[in-house]
């Protein structure tokens, strides 16, 4: 262990890479190492190849392991494993059995950024733990993206700031601008709790990867924050959207999306409605909501929490709605067909499925039962209104319920 | 008289809260009836407020209790009344019990008594007054109102100031106590916000004498002045009461305009737990009015339902979060190049999307409109004839009418 020290003390001192310090803790040991990102792409290897563990071999033979192996391989519980317990742990089953490891974590500021592990071959185990532990301490030293000031001033770093809520200066907000143009939208992903922090981050590093114009960062063990820059006017949104259904498909998350917009010093503005996104979305027990197609729910839902929901209320509709419990009418469907279809008859015939007399006939016992004159702009604009709030207090009370 | 000390001393209190005494009064009369003393100290054993003269035979040893002995600082750390026989030989024992108001020590009530009396309701009696001194001089002055008494000024912020339930409140305590029976409002309630019109700063002594007028013309009701406001708690209210009008609509009209005030007035309700809500309603009824200006004098919320829970939400989370980047895009167009997309627009969607009925209400021809809506769809890249989004549109540019409001 002494030497093993002093081998990673010259590492440090000399600036090396990772890959560089990888080969002299390889020449001093003699025993194989890897280390990866949290994506699974590798960072650092040194063992001969071909290797006869296949994961490293593969991990270093297409620069990262595949999707399909890591969802075959269970390889997101292996790291939640090891990030929980913090440090290095020895492994000899499952996808390590006849190669025992030791294997662990390597956290800069607290954040996971990869992991590390080296063969335990003919060595003993508890100093192969040790190794492999103060090997990621030297591994997160060697990464840190800059010792002097030049590091929190990178646009990297002013990025990250912002996405997790810092205010930006005009100069940050110009040198952001400059590397990351708009426009933007913002997105936030919320695990649903049975994801780990391992999987946040390799759904994280998967998204923003190269040329995917989208930077993005993790926070609390919970949240993931994206910033897309550069949009393309009409393609940029159905390909983010493509994105996240992907990821939607294969890991627990609910999302929100923010609208566009063009300025850095608005990206906590983003941030705030991809969050209002993602409230109603829950509420309403959707896993994707945008901002501007739920824009009238997130009106409502702010107005819930401003006066509190009895008071949000329309009166008219819960006469309405009363009605319906009542006599097991659908008069509350009746009159939303109606107002959605800019209150023409045949439209809202059509999408009930009713003749046109029908409707009209129920149009006028509603006007006749609330007192309303539907053809009045503002009248159909407080009912379109208050059905919304009707609709959010329902899926807010039967979300309670369950 | 003295094994219901307790008792009787509630009583007074009541009355005098109702009638508006003051607080030497009130102590001065409590003891008269119960033949205890009292004296509130500060934390430096001055004298408050006592029952007695200030070299009466009973004050000193209180105080030289308090600045002598160890169990009176340990209760002060404790927080626990603590009993002591009276150092002078009388006879007679001294209850202290720290005086606390929002969290913090602010002074020491004590009652000196016979045994007789118990020490329990001794106890009990220190603590009443110390409670007393806290609602009576928690601001630091206890002089009547001008309108209504300390138990009406005292309701009106429970009722008005705060959302928590009521029945926890020491009026509703000492109500309970002195009449058997927690006080009761009859529903359906309302609650009425009243100022000065468009004028640059509140007019306070419109306001406080809007208020006398509140008191005498509108008996069911508590009210105070906060932040610019006159806030009303109106109950008892019957179904049409609220509509022009009505038995409560017309004196708040003829208030309003008789002290050059305007008035927003929330929708009936009936659970006091919605009080916030609904006091909210009426103060955005009143800035919607104001900001329209349209002259009338009393706004209620009903009749601006749309509108109050769009301001509700933008106040809520600020209009920057809640504006859409369509109706952003094209309010900038208009303003650089001096077009009214943005108002044309809204005409269309106010007129169900219909285009001949839209040119009309614009004295526009039918071939202008349709150019003008082309060139919106040209900057918005979207089709505005789709329900979903028109319904957006409508309500993003509701959002953005709302940038001239002021804050409260």
């Amino acid at each position: 262990m002494d030497g093993l020290r002093t081998v990673f003390l010259e590492s440090i001192l000399s600036n090396d890479s990772v890959q560089t310090l990888f080969d002299r803790v390889y020449a001093f040991m003699k025993l194989p190492l890897i280390c990866f990102d949290v994506s699974f792409a590798v960072v650092a290897y040194a063992f001969p190849r071909p290797y006869s563990y296949t994961h490293w071999e593969d991990i270093v033979a297409y620069g990262r392991a595949s999707e399909k192996t890591i969802v075959e391989n269970e390889y997101l519980t292996y790291q939640e494993f090891m990030y929980k317990k913090g440090s290095s742990s020895y492994f000899d089953s499952g996808t390590c059995a006849g190669f025992p490891q030791a294997c662990g974590p390597v956290m800069q500021d607290g954040r996971l950024i990869a992991y590390c592990g080296i063969m335990i071959e003919d060595a003993g185990i508890n100093e192969a733990i040790e190794a492999n532990d103060l090997l990621s301490q030297v591994i997160s030293v060697l990464l840190r993206p800059g010792r002097s000031e030049e590091g929190s001033t990178c646009v990297e770093a002013i990025a990250e700031r912002a996405l997790l809520g810092d205010s930006l200066s005009l100069e940050s907000a110009a040198k952001l601008c400059a590397s990351y143009p708009p426009p933007y939208v913002f997105v936030t992903l919320c695990s649903s709790g049975k994801s780990g922090v391992s999987t946040l981050e390799y759904v994280c590093s998967a998204l923003c990867a190269d040329k995917k114009r989208v930077i993005g960062c993790s926070s609390d063990g919970q949240y993931i924050y994206l910033l897309y820059y550069g949009l393309h006017p009409s393609s940029g949104l159905p390909v983010i959207m493509a994105a996240l259904g992907d990821i939607l498909r294969k890991h627990p998350f609910d999302i929100g999306v923010s609208d566009c917009f063009d300025n850095p010093s608005e990206i906590s503005g983003g941030k705030i409605q991809s969050m209002l996104a993602l409230s109603v979305g829950r509420a309403s027990a959707q896993k994707l909501t945008l901002f501007q197609e739920h824009y009238a729910e997130i009106l409502g839902y702010c107005a819930i929490e401003y006066f509190g929901r009895n008071v949000c209320r329309l009166p008219e509709i819960d006469l309405l709605a009363a009605t319906d419990a009542r006599r097991g009418t659908e008069v509350l469907k009746t009159l939303e067909a109606y107002l959605r279809g800019f209150r023409r008859h045949t439209t809202a015939a059509a999408a009930l499925c009713l003749h046109k007399n029908t409707v009209s006939k129920r149009i006028q016992r509603i006007e006749e039962s609330i007192g309303v004159d539907l053809s009045d702009s503002k009248t159909a604009d407080r009912l379109s209104l208050g059905l919304i709030m009707h609709r959010l207090l329902e899926s807010i009370a039967e979300k309670e319920r369950l | 008289m003295m094994s219901n000390i307790t008792g009787r001393i509630d009583e007074v209190i009541l009355s005098g809260l109702i009638v508006g005494n003051g607080l030497q009064q009130i102590i001065n009369e409590a003891c008269s009836v119960t033949g205890i003393e009292a004296t509130l100290f500060d934390l430096g054993g001055n004298v408050l407020v006592s029952s007695l003269c200030q070299d009466s035979s009973y004050t000193v040893p209180a105080a030289h209790l308090i600045h002598n002995d160890e169990r009176v600082s340990i209760m002060l750390d404790t927080k626990k009344p603590v009993i002591l026989d009276d150092p002078s030989g009388s006879g007679r024992r001294q209850s202290f019990c720290p005086i606390i108001k929002r969290g913090s020590l602010v002074g020491i009530s004590s009652v000196s008594y016979d045994p007789g009396a118990g020490d329990e309701r001794a106890c009990t009696a220190a603590k009443r007054f110390a409670q007393l001194f806290v609602y009576l001089r928690g601001d630091g002055d206890d002089t009547p109102l001008s309108a209504g008494s300390h138990l009406e000024a005292g309701f009106a912020r429970e009722l008005l100031m705060h959302g928590e339930d009521i029945s926890n409140s020491i009026l509703c305590e000492l109500f309970s106590r002195g009449t058997g029976s927690p006080l009761r409002f009859a529903p359906a309630f309302a609650i009425a916000a009243m100022s000065v019109g468009k004028a640059t700063s509140p007019n306070e002594a419109a306001l406080a004498d809007a208020e006398r007028t509140v008191h005498r013309n509108i008996p069911s009701s508590f009210h105070l002045i906060c932040d610019g406001l006159l806030l009303i708690f109106l109950y008892g209210i019957g179904e049409k009461d609220l509509s022009e009008g009505g038995r409560v609509f017309l004196p708040l009209v003829h208030i309003a305009q008789q002290h050059g005030l305007c008035c927003g007035v929330s929708p009936a309700f009936r659970d006091l737990a919605d009080r916030k809500g609904h006091k909210l309603q009426a103060v955005q009824a009143l800035l919607l009015g104001l900001s329209a200006g349209s002259g009338t004098w009393v706004f209620p919320a009903s009749s601006m339902y749309s509108d109050i829970l769009i301001s509700g939400a933008v106040r809520h989370v600020g209009l920057s979060i809640l504006e859409l980047s369509e109706v952003r895009l094209l309010a900038k167009h208009d303003a650089v190049n001096g077009s009214e997309y943005l108002e044309t627009l809204e005409r269309y969607l106010c007129c169900g999307n219909v285009l001949s009925f839209a040119a009309a209400s614009m004295f526009l021809d039918r071939g202008t409109l349709k150019y003008r809506l082309q060139k919106i769809k040209d900057i918005l890249h979207m089709d505005f004839d789709d329900p979903d989004d028109a319904l957006r549109l409508r309500l993003g540019i509701a959002v953005h009418r709302l940038s001239h409001l002021p804050d409260t």
